[in-house]
């Protein structure tokens, strides 16, 4: 008696489909990844409810001819490779050919499209099966609907999460998205609100469509060659620290990925300027050549594998901890006064107490606070120069009493300046303390005695 | 008059006798009255009782009334009727036993003249006098809630159509013009028609040029027209004086928001006739005649309600001078490439009030504290705008940014003077705006009034330790002011000083002189202090109007601003292109033009964008043929706006465009029966064609879907083909012509400059699919049976139709084309002929009489 069936090709895609398609987020990412793949510069995004009822991505890409519609929505079809050598070096997003044929059996798909010098044409297929094929009006490029998600599998449509969570995972693939692809116009709408509107510039205006004016200005731009690596983007200032690492965006070969070894490098270029347990702001963009990097690893695309691990590591670690040195090393200062609270940041590097934002410590806190601050450096010296310090505090606005905090700061330096060497420490008299209140969630104003 | 007439209803007469022309409401105590026909007017248009009235004639007098407070929305409804308001207010308080009141018509509220934000829309609303001498035709025009003031002349040859199109650019709500023009007045088409009102005839001595000149100086406080350019433009000069006259005779006040004349040169503007301005949807939709769908409400991402009047204003005045169009769109183009500087724009923008009306009210009288709040704030946010700009470096926000000094003394004097939480808290009676500190005198008497009450309660105590009564109260109405009140279980206990006054059911109420006196004291220092606060509020009135021309020149650089910033943030949103407009292009080139109000009202379907090239030689006239629902009015149709849109400085929905300066463009979309002026769809049709092909020129965009309809196909075509024939011809204007004369594509080739396209179509599975792309090359099939059946007539209406079709195309209109190509090569065969014949002539030889019968053969082979 027979036990073992040979499952037909619409039961085994379905199955197939859960890999790759598990919820809204996954089907949008591989919409969009195939239109970047066919050259978009304008790439349109479009979901109702949560993207459960309906997914529309629109593009201005190379199309899909007309004969080549119906293969698309074959398993293992994929215009993106062809032989085995191919797969050593994957240069597009989509390769797998797995995507469209997934997204099918599980949902209806309308795909419209036309090349150049090709007619338009709009091919619908519903849970496998080809509903309608026919010659349709529309402009140069390719837009896929997706609708009514998991209709056909009840048990999956039942895992799916309520579509305000659904959204929120979209929303935060997008944003990734913009980030890691500055030169593409991105359009963003949710439910007939537009979220985001990126205009295809650069990773500047890119961060600024996503993030804030605030975190916009406290980037350090990031800019380094290192052999055939080409390392690029954004990294925030210390003092813009989250509890957590959703702030952290690393695209590699325009893929946006979540990678352990890099993002342990970076952290850890970040540690003198840190406290535990916060991770900074970045935005970075790695070029590695594609045979030094394998992209076919996890089934989501999330992660690749390195070649050489150990390398990139250190390279990231030191490319970050230098720009970090370098902006934060304390030169000598011009004449003018700083408008923005960043140059008087430097002081950041010397903080003593935890921040937390807003709170007011009384006075048992302190004690937990370290008594002591080392400043360490691996490389180079860390002079500070008395003067400079001084002249900080004195302009530095908030102080009643320029005098007082001259001489604190006089004091300060002194200590500091006294023990030149390569470890400094400096001892805070720290019993008389009292906060005054948090400026800016930057500076702790104290008294100590008469001083401010 | 009879003489049992009331003095009250004889002074309404004579009053009225005054003010023939409007409605006269007269107040009379806490309401305003009408008599007479104005109370049968009123009743009807405002839905009001009609009552009646004791006058000392034998009926009753017709009235109705309205209360003075909630007058406002009357007058509101009365204006839009088309209807003048006297205002008659009373002006001194009301004495026993003398006489009546004084009273006397304050202002009067005309359409043209109103100046309360609750009757003026969104709009500028202007006032237009227009002076006819002979040919020569000036024309001022004013908005006075915000002062803007304009004078031109009419300098086209055809002064019927040059007036016209200044009253459709700039359509007043109410027109002045003197008797010589006012006998003309029937024959201008948009008074004609009724999309304007009446204008009404002022005396000639008002139009004189002596009389307006004084006028117009001093009311610009000059004297010399030199600077405005108005020196030597005696006909616009003249008019000035009739409308000066009037405002002044209206508004019974000075109007020193008045203070400027900008003269406009009527051929710096392009010219669209009102049924282009209809047919584009520039500002209503056509069906609906509602805001959403008009190009207005596509580009209207303003934030101030000045910077909403001005780009409204831009729609109805498209420029027709490339520099002036450049001046605005490098501008756009900064702005659309800061998103930083945009938002930080936006966000300064929203929160500034209309300082241009807040002006105008300043001038006029009727600016409340509230509003004065509101300056100050508006006038706080300016440095955060300047900052904004910082970076910028197109000449136009270079000006914005001049027109924007600091107003530190203004704000720093408004936030001293008024006291924001007792404005906002919106009491009505008796409401301190005046901040404490700003006035000595005021403090104190405050001090004294808020005093007073703790002095009253000090009493209150007293008097209850005195007497002993326990549950004696102070309190204090309108009537008797304030009194002791004592229950009637303790009444015996009452004092020999206490007057009594008043009996209630519980108690009774008493005064002692103590208590008057004290009370005299409270109730003079209330009014002494709202007395005082007039006079300090008056004083800031004065103040601020020393600073009014250069606010009104900021408002009006942030109204302009605004208007940019709204440019801007609707190109970016929706991907518009910037369009090169230069004096030297003489084509209209756009790549991937889509049609901005149906790609944005359409969002479900993707909008198929299509090129467009009209040149000046080869390519002047576009022959569009293909069914209908295809897209050929949309693609016509996209092709005026983005060429309008060009030519007020916005960005234009397409990859690239570059587009040539036009002078006018015109419409003739549509079918319509005019039925009750007496016109049919083709006599509309064809009156509408007249005026494009004797007002067009080679600069001149026309557009023409389906001319030729409404009467036999065969006339339609003729006429058709020839009409082409003309305007590629004569005309050689850039035109779009969609039909469904096949016949029609045979002209490319013959006649210079004429291309054909259709809208493409697929037949598939015996339906047709409209792929929305034209493609070159016309068509012969119309699928005017297949779109009948899209529309759902039924199936053997559909079946019957294709036969006939079938039978009628085998048979004869195919002969037509060939029977056109006989007649003209016939004649152009025998014209060649003739010519052939006179060349070969030798002159010298010929004798008078064989001259003579030479003549008259030649004119026997022409026939």
């Amino acid at each position: 008696m027979s036990k073992i069936n040979i499952l037909d090709k619409s039961i085994f895609n379905r199955i197939a489909a859960g890999e790759v398609v598990e919820k809204p987020a996954s089907v949008v990412k591989e919409m969009v990844e195939n239109s970047i793949d066919a050259g978009a510069t304008n790439i349109s995004i479009e979901i109702t409810n949560g993207g459960i009822d309906r997914i529309r991505v629109t593009d201005n890409g190379c199309g899909i001819e007309v004969d080549d519609m119906s293969k698309a929505f074959l398993p293992h079809a994929t215009s993106k490779i062809a032989t085995i050598s191919d797969l050593d070096k994957i240069g597009t997003l989509g390769f797998r050919g797995e995507a469209l044929c997934s997204i099918a059996s599980v949902a209806k798909v309308s795909l419209i499209s036309k090349t150049i010098n090709g007619e338009g044409r709009r091919y619908v297929v519903a849970g496998g099966e080809v509903v309608s094929d026919e010659p349709f009006g529309c402009s140069d490029g390719t837009t896929i609907i997706m609708e009514n998600l998991f209709y056909n599998v009840p048990a999956r449509a039942k895992f799916l999460r309520k579509p305000k969570q659904e959204e929120t995972e979209i929303t935060n693939y997008v944003s990734r998205l913009i980030m890691a692809n500055p030169k593409i116009a991105i359009k963003y709408v949710a439910d007939n609100k537009l979220v985001f509107q990126s205009p295809g510039t650069n990773l500047y205006d890119a961060i600024y469509t996503v993030y804030s004016k605030q975190i916009v200005d406290n980037l350090i731009e990031v800019e380094k060659d290192f052999n055939e690596y080409h390392i690029s983007g954004f990294i925030g200032k210390p003092i813009f620290s989250k509890p957590n690492r959703t702030y952290q965006t690393l695209v590699i070969n325009g893929r946006y990925v979540i990678n352990q070894t890099i993002s342990t490098a970076i952290y850890k270029a970040y540690e003198n300027y840190l406290m535990k347990g916060n991770f900074p702001f970045y935005v970075i963009n790695i070029s590695i050549p594609f045979d030094k990097v394998d992209v076919n690893v996890h089934p989501n695309k999330l992660d690749v594998k390195f070649e050489d691990p150990n390398k990139m590591f250190g390279m990231m670690y030191n490319i970050i901890a230098d720009i970090l040195f370098n902006t934060f090393t304390v030169k000598s200062i011009e004449e003018d006064i700083p408008t923005q609270t960043e140059k008087l940041l430097d002081l950041s590097s010397l903080s003593v107490l935890k921040k937390d934002e807003g709170k007011s410590f009384d006075n048992n806190t302190i004690d937990e606070a370290p008594k002591e601050v080392v400043l360490e450096n691996d490389s180079n010296d860390f002079k500070l120069n008395f003067n400079t310090i001084a002249n900080l505090l004195s302009t530095n606005k908030q102080n009643e009493s320029t005098l007082k905090s001259n001489a604190y700061a006089y004091n300060l330096a002194k200590q500091v300046e006294e023990s030149n060497s390569e470890q400094t420490n400096l001892n805070l008299d720290i019993d008389n303390y009292k906060i005054i209140g948090v400026i800016f969630n930057t500076y702790i104003i104290v008294q100590q005695n008469d001083y401010i | 008059m009879a003489k049992g007439l009331s003095p009250m209803m004889k002074h309404y007469l004579e009053t009225k006798e005054k003010y023939k022309d409007a409605i006269l409401m007269y107040r009379l105590g806490d309401f305003y009255e009408l008599f007479f026909e104005d109370a049968e007017i009123c009743s009807r248009v405002l839905e009001l009782t009609l009552t009646g009235k004791d006058c000392g004639l034998e009926e009753r007098a017709p009235m109705c009334g309205v209360p003075y407070h909630a007058v406002e929305p009357y007058v509101a409804k009365l204006i839009a009727n088309g209807y003048k308001v006297a205002i008659c207010e009373q002006l001194s308080e009301p004495t026993k036993g003398k006489a009546i009141v004084e009273r006397d018509v304050v202002r009067i509220i005309t359409p043209g003249t109103v100046i309360d934000s609750s009757m003026v829309e969104d709009r500028s609303n202007y006032l237009k006098s227009i002076y006819k001498e002979n040919e020569n035709i000036g024309i001022s025009y004013l908005d006075i809630s915000t002062g803007e003031f304009y004078a031109t002349e009419v300098t086209a040859t055809d002064k019927i159509s040059g007036t016209n199109d200044i009253l459709t650019r700039v359509r007043p709500s109410e027109i002045l013009c003197n008797n010589e023009f006012y006998k003309i007045a029937e024959d201008i088409p948009s008074i004609k028609l009724n999309y304007l009102s009446k204008p009404q005839v002022l005396p000639n001595e008002f139009f004189e040029f002596e009389f307006a000149n004084t006028t117009l100086k001093n009311q610009l406080n000059t004297n010399s027209l030199k600077q405005y350019n108005m020196a030597t433009r005696q006909f616009a000069v003249c008019s000035t004086g009739a409308l000066l006259h009037y405002v002044t005779d209206t508004q019974k006040r000075e109007l020193s928001h008045i203070n400027k004349i900008e003269y406009v040169v009527s051929d710096h503007y392009m010219q669209l006739d009102a049924n282009t301005r209809r047919n584009l949807e520039l500002t209503e939709t056509i069906r609906e005649r509602k805001k959403r769908g008009s190009l207005l409400w596509l580009l209207n991402k303003t934030k101030t309600k000045m910077g909403e009047r001005l780009l409204c204003n831009y729609i109805d005045q498209p420029l027709y001078d490339d520099k002036e169009i450049n001046y605005r769109s490098k501008a756009v183009s900064e702005l659309t490439k800061n998103i930083y500087a945009r938002e930080l724009i936006g966000e300064c923008l929203y929160n500034i009030y209309d300082i241009e009306r807040l002006c105008g009210k300043v001038s006029y009288g009727n600016i409340t504290p509230k509003d004065c709040v509101s300056l100050k704030r508006s006038l706080q946010l300016l440095p955060n705008l300047t900052e904004a700009l910082r970076s910028f470096e197109s000449q136009a926000i270079l000006d914005i940014k001049q027109a924007i000094p600091s107003y530190d003394e203004v704000v720093n004097k408004l936030e001293c003077a008024f006291d924001e939480s007792s404005i906002a808290s919106n009491q009505k009676d008796n409401v301190i705006f005046i901040k404490s500190g700003y006035n000595e005198k005021i403090d104190e008497l405050v001090e004294l009034k808020q005093n007073g009450r703790a002095l009253i309660a000090k009493m209150e105590v007293m008097e209850k330790e005195r007497t002993g009564i326990k549950n004696l109260k102070i309190g204090y109405n309108k009537v008797f002011g304030y009194y002791i009140e004592v229950t009637n279980s303790q009444k015996h206990m009452v004092p020999f000083d206490y007057i009594r006054k008043q009996t209630t059911v519980n108690g009774e109420r008493f005064i002692t002189e103590e208590l008057k006196n004290l009370e005299e004291k409270i109730l003079s220092a209330d009014e002494e202090l709202i007395r005082l606060q007039m006079q300090l509020f008056d004083d800031i009135r004065e103040f601020l109007l020393g600073y009014l021309p250069q606010m009104q020149a900021t408002a009006r650089a942030i109204a302009f601003l605004d208007v940019l910033y709204s440019f801007a943030s609707v190109a970016v949103e929706r991907n518009y292109c910037k369009p090169i407009i230069s004096k030297t292009n003489k084509s209209i080139e756009i790549i991937a033009g889509r049609h901005p109000i149906v790609e944005a009202i359409n969002k479900d379907e993707e909008f198929v964008p299509n090129d467009t090239i009209l040149n000046d030689s080869d390519c002047r006239t576009m022959v569009i043929t293909g069914p209908n629902m295809a897209g050929k009015s949309t693609y016509m149709r996209q092709v005026a706006l983005i060429t309008l849109m060009a030519h007020i400085g916005s960005f234009v929905p397409a990859t690239s465009a570059k587009i040539a300066l036009t002078d006018r463009i015109f419409t003739r979309v549509g079918a319509s029966d005019d039925l009750s002026f007496g016109q049919s769809t083709f006599m509309v049709e064809m009156s509408e064609v007249s005026i494009i092909l004797k007002n067009a020129t080679n600069n001149s965009l026309i557009i023409l879907d389906e001319v030729g309809r409404g009467t036999s196909t065969f006339d339609g075509l003729s006429i058709a083909w020839s009409v082409m024939e003309y305007v590629s011809t004569h005309l050689c204007a850039k035109t779009l012509f969609a039909t469904h004369y096949h016949e029609l594509t045979d002209l490319e080739g013959k006649l210079e400059g004429v291309k054909n396209y259709r809208v493409s179509v697929k037949e598939f599975n015996n339906s047709v699919i409209f792929l929305r792309k034209i493609v070159r090359g016309g068509t012969n099939k119309s699928f005017g049976i297949e779109v009948a059946s899209l529309a759902g007539l039924p199936e053997e209406v559909i079946t019957k139709a294709r036969s006939i079709l079938h039978s009628l195309e085998q048979n004869q209109i195919n002969q037509v084309t060939n029977e056109v190509h006989n007649v003209n090569s016939h004649e152009q065969g025998k014209q060649r002929e003739v010519i052939r014949q006179i060349n070969d002539l030798d002159v010298n030889k010929l004798t008078p009489l064989e001259a003579f019968d030479l003549i008259i053969n030649l004119k026997n082979e022409l026939k």
